[in-house]
């Protein structure tokens, strides 16, 4: 077990009990499914509530970074008590044997620059949009008109389990994660009703990676293009949205929602503009190195 | 809650109604409150006790259909479920008229498409195929065309003394299409808005056009109330986000609705019933039909918008004049239950989380428990509303929306130390979120902290707060603290930056006022209640100004028109009355504090009435203490809770598990018997007959039973979580006699029972207990064994009656020849045991040590 920080008087730094596990999410605003975590609360006294807390994402396979939530409210920011909750996210990544913590805040957190100021860096910027199907079909269907002479030389089909180790080498080579993981992620985390690979002559080009939600919403976790096709990745990525969308409203879905980033992908940005999506939030990563210990 | 107020005449605490669901022990699952949780008589009800013809159609919380003197059609009426969308039963009262009226159902696949098109142009086979939003106008159009009919029937075909018909369709239309009426909201695509804008007003236009239609078949001669429980927020009014909080979607509703009412039982031409409440609409239908009004309803009748001029008739209550005859048994099917549900729970009504640690009972419970404490904080009863917010905000003790109430129920309770520690969640979110600087700062004017509210306010964390808020904040807070020239001062900043605002002349007026400055004030009132004609506050100021004139006249004018204007509020002789509160004469409580809507700045008018509400100490006193009792007793669940499980260093995302139906679930052999009889025995046989056995070892074999218990823990709380059997399923588990009628229905189950000798099992238990207690005194031995002989012959006729398959096994006979006994348990288990002929094999006759006779 984790040595725990000191903290000011009036607080405690702890696992949870039981009871207080459904009270994480008022604390932690996750969206979408995650995982197996390990979990600590900053709980106050008078009345005892939770404050803060830290949830460390345990990966999907050996890695040296780990996502981790850290939240803390207002009143405690910047003190002595959101200090004990980074060491303590500072001792569970070492736990799991990792060097890099990995903290995700949407919007204009205050946490970031608080961070930066203890030697994190901003890794990536991400917005996420959100769209109708069938606004987004209506909106797709005159751009792939226009992209036919393109877009016919490619087939879309869905992933196969023979697919896995060809579109993981994708991932990787994306820098998005590393093979292993993207080959676990492959066998678990997606929707396979909603992954589609973009092939010419029975090469596998692009692929789509969904995770599918209760709500009726899918989110498009990944679109990988194969470094040597880039050129030709805007009629992949349409191929494939298009049939996604087309697979995903006959599966009853009829909302979706993906991330970018807007540095580096305007394509993706002006595109989600036209097809009627919205941004609904932007997410800032930001890496947070150990030192040893 | 509000459907049934109106239709009983009852606050929710008492008629029952609290939410949109209930638990049902029978069936172990959650379902749309029935009939069965009304506990005042509705006036059809009552009409037909008195004799005449009464009906009613669609009404809330009317499922199974109740006994009338008439028709009775329950909600559940206008819903198709299921395939093939059949009538739920119990649906229809009297039951041999379901055949008659099952052709006024509509099921959405025959709503006509002309009638969609009408909606919306491009509403075509397709869309509906697709679009989840078009396929709920159809199901909303199906209920609101099924339950129409229904009432059409019904007052074609019978004697109409009395009908109610509820029609949900505009409050799901509002829900579902509001957003998309015009003008187009930020977020709503074009396409969308194209498709969906005129929903709304076709909506109202078809309500209207079906109303007409019932009102003809009524004819002339029938007197008509129309009543909404809440309006809804249109034009630029609508929200940008609904809260995600439990029913935050009622965010979205007005709080005032509806009241219009024709025929010859009205008076004509526009009266004004502006303080009408829907606590009302029961007495004044009652008197208006020449019957009595029950004392114990709070309302009022509504002389004003009647003809007849006859003093009301009291009776002490209508519940006591001929007990409510009972209910039909509860049969609504699961499907049924299901469906309702996920409505609900799309429209963010109910919340049916995946809470791992709670059950869905508790979760009904707690959030029936939360309505509940709303409708009480609103009517003002606030001792009995203080519990169900102290145990919501116990459980969530993070939730602002929860300590909000909780706080304005303690302040007005006189429990200020308590309020102050439970705005702690509020304070929390201090320096960053300007709501909840207002909050806090809102919370110190009534708590008193008027020096903390001015330090707050003039914070850089104050500063960020709009200027209307927070200059109508600190100047109240100045006023309380007499600081006049500091808050004339506030006053001016705030004409600068907002040279309209009246509120803002109003902190001018009031500062003058104090200030003595009677000239000014008076100017100042004159030119404020002209520019703000319905504003009752600078009617009533005006008032007091002139009366500190000496214009008497002119004074008792202006009260007089402030209390036309909100007579909850101000009384016509000048001073300002109590909150009005219909049930304020039931409850011995001290008012609470106006809500900030109501605060306006009446809240230092008569040295601030609210603050200084005389709080009996000796009444402060016994609501803390028992505060304290049950803030004890919540923590000694909470750490019995904790006392068997452990902080939890690692989380698994929960695993979902639909409950199965019974079709799909494996079927259990269930070992029971008295504690001591024998059933571990059974348990070890069909271990070794190769069934699975449903134990988690918890209770580890020691000399009483050497080769283990085989218990379960779940069965020990089977009384209160039955659902946890279905676990068992394709299992052998033991279920001590005690908990066998808790078994659920729904789980096909084979019981074996042990039968051993009363005496027997007496020594047995003796033995054990003393080994463990040797100082415990029981009661005599031959009082113990009837009591147990007693014990097994009810649970055995419970076996009985409820035809479960149960096989006994005669303990004796099992220890003298546990081969046949195996065979014939063989027979009994079927295809169930695959190794039959391992079992006889575990029966030991040396353990068996408290044989008859023996000591």
């Amino acid at each position: 077990m984790t040595a725990l920080p000191m903290l000011p008087p009036g607080l405690e730094l702890r696992p949870p009990w039981p009871d207080e596990i459904p009270r994480l999410k008022t604390i932690f605003k996750a969206t979408g499914p995650i995982g197996a975590f390990r979990p600590l609360v900053l709980v106050a006294k008078e009345p005892e509530r939770l404050v803060g807390g830290v949830l460390i994402l345990e990966p999907d396979s050996p890695s040296g970074i780990v996502s981790c939530l850290l939240s803390v409210r207002p009143a405690w920011r910047g003190g002595a008590a959101h200090e004990a909750l980074l060491d303590a996210a500072g001792a569970l990544t070492r736990e799991l044997g990792a060097h890099t913590i990995a903290f995700s805040f949407t919007g204009e957190s205050p946490d970031v620059p608080w961070l930066e100021s203890r030697g994190a860096r901003i890794f990536q910027e991400d917005v996420f949009y959100e769209g109708n199907v069938l606004t987004f079909r209506e909106r797709i269907s005159p751009l792939l008109r226009r992209a036919r002479e393109h877009a016919e030389r490619f087939v879309v089909r869905p992933l196969r389990e023979d697919d896995h180790a060809p579109v993981s080498s994708m991932v990787a080579a994306h820098g998005l994660m590393d093979e292993e993981r993207a080959r676990a992620r492959l066998s678990r985390r997606y929707d396979p009703r909603l992954c589609m690979v973009c092939t010419e002559q029975d090469r596998i080009v692009g692929a789509i990676l969904t995770i599918s939600a209760d709500n009726g919403r899918f989110y498009i976790e990944n679109r990988v293009v194969a470094p040597d096709y880039m050129a030709s990745s805007s009629s992949i990525n349409l191929r494939l949205l298009d049939a996604i969308s087309m697979v995903g409203q006959a599966a009853g879905f009829t909302s979706f929602r993906f991330s970018c980033q807007p540095g580096k992908d305007r394509e993706t940005v002006n595109f989600a503009r036209r097809c009627g999506c919205r941004a609904i939030r932007r997410q800032i990563r930001v890496h947070l190195r150990l030192t040893p210990a | 809650m509000l459907w049934n107020t109106i239709a009983t005449g009852h606050h929710p605490a008492e008629h029952g109604i609290i939410g949109f669901t209930e638990w049902n022990a029978a069936t172990t699952s959650i379902q749309p409150i029935s009939s069965h949780a009304r506990r005042r008589k509705p006036l059809w009800r009552i009409f037909s006790e008195q004799g005449r013809s009464s009906h009613v159609a669609g009404w809330f919380a009317s499922h199974p259909a109740e006994p009338v003197n008439g028709v009775c059609v329950s909600e559940a009426f206008g819903r198709f479920t299921g395939k093939e969308g059949k009538l739920a039963p119990g649906a229809v009262f009297p039951a041999r008229m379901t055949s008659d009226l099952e052709g006024c159902r509509v099921a959405p696949n025959e709503v006509e498409q002309s009638l969609l098109t009408w909606f919306s142009a491009d509403l075509n086979p397709e869309r509906l195929a697709r679009d989840a939003r078009a396929q709920r106008l159809l199901k909303h159009l199906s209920e609101l065309y099924s339950i129409h009919n229904a009432a059409i029937d019904i007052a074609s075909s019978q004697p109409v003394d009395f009908l109610a018909v509820y029609f949900h369709f505009i409050d799901w239309i509002c829900h579902d299409f509001a957003e998309y009426a015009p003008p187009q909201m930020p977020g709503v695509g074009d396409a969308d808005f194209r498709l969906y804008r005129q929903v709304l007003d076709r909506a109202y236009e078809l309500q209207d056009l079906l109303m007409g239609d019932l009102l003809a078949r009524l004819g002339p001669e029938t007197s008509v109330m129309l009543v909404s429980d809440h309006g809804f927020l249109s034009g630029e009014e609508r929200l940008a986000h609904t809260p995600s909080i439990t029913a935050g979607i009622a965010a979205w509703h007005r709080p005032t609705g509806i009241l219009a009412a024709a025929g010859p039982l009205f008076r004509e031409g526009g009266i004004g019933l502006g303080s009408a409440t829907l606590f009302d609409i029961a007495p004044s239908l009652l008197h208006a039909a020449g019957l009595p009004v029950g004392r114990d309803m709070p309302g009022a009748v509504l002389t004003e918008a009647l003809r007849t001029t006859v003093t009301p008739t009291l009776i002490a209550s209508w519940e006591r004049e001929d007990p409510i005859s009972p209910l039909p048994a509860h049969d609504v099917t699961k499907l049924d239950q299901r469906e309702l549900l996920r409505t609900f729970q799309e429209l963010g009504y109910v919340s049916m989380g995946d809470d791992p640690f709670d059950n869905a009972e508790e979760l009904t419970r707690r959030e029936n428990a939360w309505n509940l404490g709303h409708a009480l904080l609103h009517a003002d009863r606030l001792t009995e509303a203080l519990g169900y917010f102290e145990e919501a905000y116990f459980h969530n003790p993070e939730s602002v929306h929860i300590a909000v109430p909780l706080a304005r129920c303690q302040i007005g309770l006189g429990l200020k130390a308590e309020a102050r520690l439970t705005l702690a969640t509020v304070r929390d979110y201090l320096p960053g979120q300007p709501d909840a600087i207002a909050t806090v700062a809102e919370f110190a004017i009534r708590l008193g902290d008027h020096v903390q509210t001015v330090e707050l306010l003039r914070s850089d964390a104050g500063r960020s707060l709009p200027p209307e808020r927070r200059f109508a904040l600190l100047g109240l807070a100045l006023l309380h603290l007499e600081r006049w020239s500091e808050a004339e001062e506030v006053a001016a900043q705030w004409l600068e930056q907002c040279p309209a605002s009246a509120r803002a002349r109003m902190l001018l007026l009031r500062s003058l006022l104090r200030a003595g400055r009677l000239e000014e004030a008076e100017r100042l009132a004159f030119d404020l209640a002209a520019v703000a004609p319905s504003w009752a506050l600078a009617h009533f100021s005006l008032g007091q100004i002139l009366q500190n004139r000496g214009r008497h006249e002119d004074a008792s004018a202006c009260f007089a028109r402030a209390y036309d204007l909100r007579p909850t509020v101000f009384a016509p002789n000048g001073r300002r009355t109590a909150r009005w509160s219909p049930l304020s004469s039931a409850d011995a409580s001290p008012r609470t504090v106006l809500s900030f809507d109501d605060f306006d700045f009446s809240g230092v008018l008569e040295e601030d009435e609210t603050e200084k509400a005389v709080v009996n100490s000796d009444m402060v006193r016994q609501v803390r203490e028992a505060s304290a009792s049950r803030l004890s007793e919540l923590y000694r669940r909470r750490n019995l809770r904790r006392r068997d499980g452990a902080p939890q260093t690692r989380c698994a995302p929960p695993v979902k598990t639909a409950p199965a139906l019974s079709k799909n679930l494996a079927s259990a052999v269930i070992v029971s018997g008295l504690p001591r009889s024998g059933t571990s025995l059974l348990m070890q046989m069909l271990v070794a007959g190769g069934i699975p056995v449903k134990s988690d070892g918890i209770r580890v074999a020691d000399r009483h039973n050497p080769k283990g218990f085989f218990e379960w823990e779940p069965v020990k709380q089977l009384h209160r979580h039955p659902e946890r059997l279905l676990e068992a399923a394709g299992h052998a588990v033991k279920v001590v006699s005690s908990q066998l009628p808790f078994v659920p229905a729904s789980l096909p189950c084979k019981i074996i029972w042990v039968d051993r000798q009363v005496e027997e099992i007496c020594r047995s238990q003796e033995a054990m207990i003393l080994a463990e207690q040797p100082a415990r005194v029981l009661p005599p031995f031959a009082e113990r064994a009837a009591m147990l002989a007693g014990h097994r012959d009810e649970i055995l006729a419970w076996a009985e009656k409820n035809g479960r398959p149960l096989f006994r096994v005669r303990h004796a006979r099992l220890l003298r020849e546990p081969a046949t006994v195996a065979a014939e348990l063989a027979a009994f288990l079927g295809d169930l045991l695959p190794n039959p002929g391992a079992m006889a094999a575990c029966v030991d006759p040396s353990l068996h040590r408290q044989k008859e006779g023996v000591s």
